[in-house]
Order: C-alpha cells, then sequence, then structure tokens
C-alpha cells in the first residue's frame, strides 16, 4: 500500500522541493533548454524559479501550449494549459518540436536540455522508460499505458527521467516494453545504436536523486531527501542499485528558495497539494 | 562503488548560494563586421527572402568585405541581387539553383557570365528540392522523397544528388532529395530584441526550416525592439531566439531588397546594380557599396541617405 511522500515537516511539500532540487541543477550562465516534460507542473515551476533566480538564459517551454518563456506567476495546471502562453515570447508549431526532438541538437551541443524529463508506467535499472503498457503478450495487457508520445526524442540527446511515485512497480529489473531508450542494455548498447547521442543523466525521485555509473550506466543513487532513507529507497526500489559508500541526504530548501517560489512563481499553491507516493 | 560525477550534484546547492550578484539575460547583438567575418569563415550559407524582398543584404556585403570566398549557397526558391551579388563578387563556389533572375528587369548578370565561363557550380535543383531538402535537414531525416513527377523531366539526368529509391509502400521507383544543412543562416527580420526573437513581417515559412536546419543562425534586423514588442503576440515572432546565434542591428539592412511592411525596394539601385555589372563594371559597384562605405550607415549614405530611405519607407503607401 503507497504512502503520501511526505518531507517530514510541514514546512513544505515534496513538489515544492522537486521544483527547487530541479531548478538548482539548471542553475548558470548558459543557454538552456528547460523543457516541459513528463508531470509537467514541477517541471514548469522548476523552470521558471530557475530562470528568476539562478538561470537568466534557461529557455521555458511549455510543449503543449507550444511557447516560448511565458511569465506566470500563477502556475498552470500544466503546459497544455493555454494560460501558459501568457506574456510567451514565441509560439512555434509541433512540426518544429517534432523537428527538434528527432534532429537533436547534438551537433556542437549548442542547446543543452535542462530540466525535469521523462517519466513512465515503468522505469528500469538503465533509465529505459515504457509508456505502452504492462504485461503480454501485446497487445492483451495487463495495463494498457497512455501511449508513447514524445518521448522518443530521449533518444536525440541528454535529459534527465523524473518521477512522482517511487515503487517497485515503476523502478521495475527490466522495462517490459521500450518506448523511450535510456541506456538501453547498460555498457555502450546506446553510443553504438544511436551514433554516440548521450542520455539520460539524473533520475529525479519524490525521495530520493539518483545517476548513471559512468562504465555500466546503470542506475546509482546520488542523495537521499529529508525524511527518508537509504534503507526506504532500497525497499521501494526493483532493482539492485548502486550505492556508493557515502549517500549524503539531499540539502532542504532554503526560506529564500521557499519564498521566491511561492510569491513568484506559484502564487496559488497548486505545488503544495500535489500528491506523490512512496511503496 | 565510486562516487556521482561532481557536476551531478547541483542539486545540493541551495539557489541562494548560486544566485549571482546580477541576474543579467545575456545580450546576442554584436557588430556588422563581425557578423561578416564569422559568415566568412563557414562554408556553407543559406538564405530566406523572396525575389527581391526581405534578403539579408548588410549580412551579404559584410561576408563580402570579410572576405567570403568559395562558398556554398542554399538561396530562396527565387532570388536577385542576394544570389547575384554574392557571385560577382567570387564569393561563391557553389549554387543550389531554383531561380535567380530580375524578373521584369531581366536575367542576373553576374550569374550568368559564372555559368557561361564555368566558375560557378551549378546544382540543377528547383523550389521542391531546395524546400523539402531543407525540411529533411530540419528533422535530421536521410532524405526527402518526392513522387515519380521528376521522371517526365531532364532533372534526374542534369542533378546527380537526386537520386531514385523505392517506395516500400507502393513499390515504384520515386526520388530522394538529400538533406541541406547549412553552416550558417542568414535572415533578414523587421524587428528582433536582443535574445534573438525575431519578427518577420513577410515571411515565406522557409525561415524556421532553415533555422532548423543550420548549425549557426544569423539575424539581421531594422529595428531592436524590447519585451514588450516580442510578448504582444508570440505568434508575430518567426524565429524563437533560442534558435538564434547572433543579432545584428542594421536598419534598411535589407537595401536595395523591399523589407516587408516597412520599406520599399529600391528600384533605381537594382537598375544600377545592373547597368553596371551587364556592362563588366561590377568591380565599382562593389568598390561602391560593399568595399568602400566604412560601416553600414555609410552605405546608407551613399544610397541616398534619410532622403532615400524615407522616400523607400514612403512607397509603401504608394505616396
Amino acid at each position: 500500500m503507497s504512502q503520501i511522500a511526505t518531507p517530514g515537516t510541514d514546512r513544505y511539500s515534496t513538489a515544492e522541493f522537486m521544483a527547487i532540487l530541479i531548478a538548482r541543477y539548471c542553475g548558470g550562465d548558459r543557454e538552456l533548454l528547460g523543457s516541459g516534460g513528463a508531470n509537467q507542473v514541477v517541471s514548469l515551476a522548476a523552470s521558471r524559479l530557475a530562470q528568476l533566480t539562478v538561470a537568466p538564459n534557461l529557455w521555458l517551454f511549455s510543449g503543449g501550449a507550444g511557447v516560448y518563456n511565458s511569465k506566470f506567476d500563477t502556475l498552470p495546471i500544466s503546459t497544455w494549459d493555454p494560460r501558459a502562453s501568457h506574456h510567451a515570447e514565441c509560439k512555434i508549431l509541433l512540426a518544429d518540436v517534432v523537428d527538434n526532438g528527432t534532429k537533436g541538437r547534438y551537433e556542437g551541443d549548442r542547446i543543452s536540455r535542462g530540466g525535469a524529463g521523462y517519466g513512465g508506467l515503468q522505469i528500469d535499472k538503465y533509465g529505459n522508460i515504457n509508456m505502452i503498457g504492462i504485461g503480454g503478450p501485446y497487445p492483451k495487457m495487463k495495463v494498457r499505458g497512455p501511449g508513447t508520445v514524445g518521448t522518443l526524442w530521449l533518444c536525440s540527446g541528454p535529459n534527465n527521467l523524473y518521477v512522482e511515485h517511487h515503487n517497485k512497480k515503476i523502478f521495475v529489473e527490466r522495462v517490459d516494453y521500450r518506448s523511450a531508450a535510456g541506456w538501453m542494455n547498460g555498457g555502450n548498447e546506446r553510443f553504438e545504436t544511436l551514433n554516440g547521442r548521450d542520455g539520460p543523466q539524473l533520475v529525479w525521485s519524490p525521495i530520493c536523486v539518483c545517476d548513471f555509473t559512468e562504465d555500466d550506466h546503470r542506475m546509482r543513487l546520488v542523495s537521499v531527501h529529508p525524511g527518508h532513507t537509504v534503507e526506504e529507497v532500497v525497499e521501494n526500489t526493483g532493482f539492485e542499485l548502486v550505492i556508493p559508500d557515502n549517500v549524503p541526504e539531499t540539502t532542504p530548501p532554503t526560506d529564500w528558495e521557499l519564498e521566491v517560489l511561492r510569491t513568484r512563481v506559484d502564487r496559488g499553491g497548486v505545488l503544495k497539494k500535489r500528491r506523490m507516493t512512496v511503496g | 562503488m565510486g562516487d556521482s560525477s561532481a557536476r551531478h550534484y547541483k542539486h545540493m546547492i541551495p539557489l541562494d548560494a548560486q544566485a549571482p550578484e546580477k541576474l543579467e539575460r545575456r545580450s546576442k547583438i554584436i557588430p556588422l563586421d563581425e557578423a561578416g567575418r564569422i559568415i566568412a569563415s563557414k562554408r556553407t550559407v543559406s538564405l530566406a527572402g523572396s525575389h527581391s524582398a526581405d534578403a539579408a543584404m548588410a549580412l551579404i556585403r559584410a561576408a563580402i568585405k570579410a572576405g567570403a570566398k568559395d562558398m556554398t549557397m542554399i538561396p530562396p526558391v527565387t532570388a536577385s541581387i542576394a544570389a547575384d551579388l554574392p557571385i560577382a563578387a567570387g564569393m561563391l563556389k557553389k549554387l543550389y539553383l531554383s531561380y535567380v533572375g530580375f524578373e521584369y528587369l531581366g536575367l542576373a548578370p553576374a550569374f550568368r557570365k559564372a555559368a557561361a565561363d564555368g566558375s560557378l557550380d551549378i546544382v540543377e535543383a528547383d523550389e521542391p528540392f531546395i524546400i523539402l531538402g531543407t525540411q529533411a535537414a530540419a528533422g535530421g531525416r536521410p532524405f526527402a522523397p518526392v513522387q515519380y513527377l521528376y521522371e517526365a523531366l531532364s532533372i534526374p539526368e542534369l542533378n546527380p544528388e537526386l537520386k531514385k529509391v523505392v517506395d516500400p509502400f507502393s513499390g515504384r521507383e520515386v526520388y530522394a532529395i538529400p538533406p541541406l544543412k547549412s553552416d550558417v543562416f542568414i535572415m533578414h527580420a523587421q524587428a528582433a530584441d536582443a535574445y534573438g526573437n525575431a519578427q518577420c513581417w513577410g515571411g515565406t515559412g522557409q525561415e524556421r526550416d532553415k533555422a532548423k536546419a543550420a548549425d549557426l543562425v544569423i539575424v539581421q534586423a531594422d529595428e531592436i525592439v524590447g519585451e514588450d514588442v516580442i510578448t504582444r503576440d508570440p505568434a508575430k515572432t518567426t524565429i524563437p531566439g533560442l534558435w538564434v546565434d547572433h543579432v545584428v542591428h542594421v536598419p534598411y539592412g535589407a537595401h536595395p531588397t523591399f523589407s516587408s511592411g516597412s520599406y520599399a525596394v529600391d528600384e533605381d539601385h537594382l537598375k544600377l546594380y545592373l547597368d553596371l555589372v551587364k556592362n563588366g563594371k561590377a568591380e565599382e559597384y562593389l568598390e561602391r557599396f560593399v568595399f568602400g562605405p566604412k560601416d553600414h550607415m555609410d552605405y546608407l549614405e551613399r544610397i541616398g541617405g534619410l532622403t532615400r530611405t524615407t522616400a523607400l519607407r514612403r512607397m509603401l503607401s504608394g505616396i
């Protein structure tokens, strides 16, 4: 039975914390595409927060509305929410999205992608994603997934993975179907298959942050959020995570981070109510 | 197993600790001569605009002045002086040809001469070749298919870059146009902000594809505008600034071509160009209008200054 993932304090919610973590990751002077991937409200909030604090050259893309750099201070429901177009700088077409997603920008590394990324019904130890379904044989699945949408873009360049529920049904040894390629079967397989294009970098979970080992590209624990433990992460992960000797606690949010988030990004408190679970 | 690499630890550093003293969005504006040197350092340049409208003439002149030589050009499907002047100046070694000419003013003189003396490698392309090939490159696709129409033409015999492939659905042979990628795409816009968001008030729909198909994008703008103008209507932004590398501010930068909604084509100037080049005096034109002017403002003086540019603006209203 899953439980609400809480940080063990009333000071902030897990969703607020994740938005802040992702914003921190985007920090820097470089030009960066802050993309609205899965569970887009946290990603939107993170990109806007980063823009306002540490990443002035981040381009916030609201995929569902097709606009760059909207300037909301009350968080839209998702990137398809037409309110996500508020004071945007450019509207593009789906054909542009598909071109950029398939071509990628890895040649010359002109545009790097930051922020949140892709989620799925299942994510495996090499960061592959399944949005197609669980069980088989296809098409007789136990759970018919919603479909693959634009997860192909994960094949064209580096990105991150993002989940709001950490349990053994989502974190599985091997995905039943691969709708987006992570590190495939580990090692160099991705580089060989996809012409050297880089793969997923980080995994944002409501209880921890993971990355991938340099050689095998297996998922590795980086830090565990306040209110949670390494044991809890291990218990709720359906494969053997690489656990370094020292796993630090994820740095909790500062008062300033929470204030900027609540007064300039999410005045409506959408992230306070967002439900995330563990187990 | 070893520790995670340090680059992944940024999520551990609070925003307070990362926040720069002054949060400043980077301007992409560079001087015209610098843009010229960048273009001249590349091999393949692509252009937008239509015929004698919205050509990135200031950038073309700057590239010639910076010594651009032996380049390949992917022009718009119709071009006049934007293709002919670079040929006159020896900037081009290869041209993807769809239409180069001056329509009712006559054929393109430098283009004709280069074709006759064999100094220009002309790819016998056409409108679909350029537009669909650009689209293929824009999406990183291996080629663009076209149905059997070319079978009825001489083009497959003349253009070795056009190949045949079997359509897996019908089993019939069809034609494959290669992806037309460029090193640099140069574009004229009526307005742009410092971050690269660019408005083309005319535009033919090829601007975005050419931008996506290029490694580098340089926009020249008649006017630099603020955020209020750009955010008033995001659908008016032709190219998002994310795709743009450099912005150059050149009022009347499309001269002598039209700038949609802003000023008219300078037909007298085009006639002067044609007259000089046809009569073997291309060097004279280049000296007066490309190499001679010390900068863009000097160029504007040489074409008649404020009197002339004001007249070109007024011509839009037919007065």
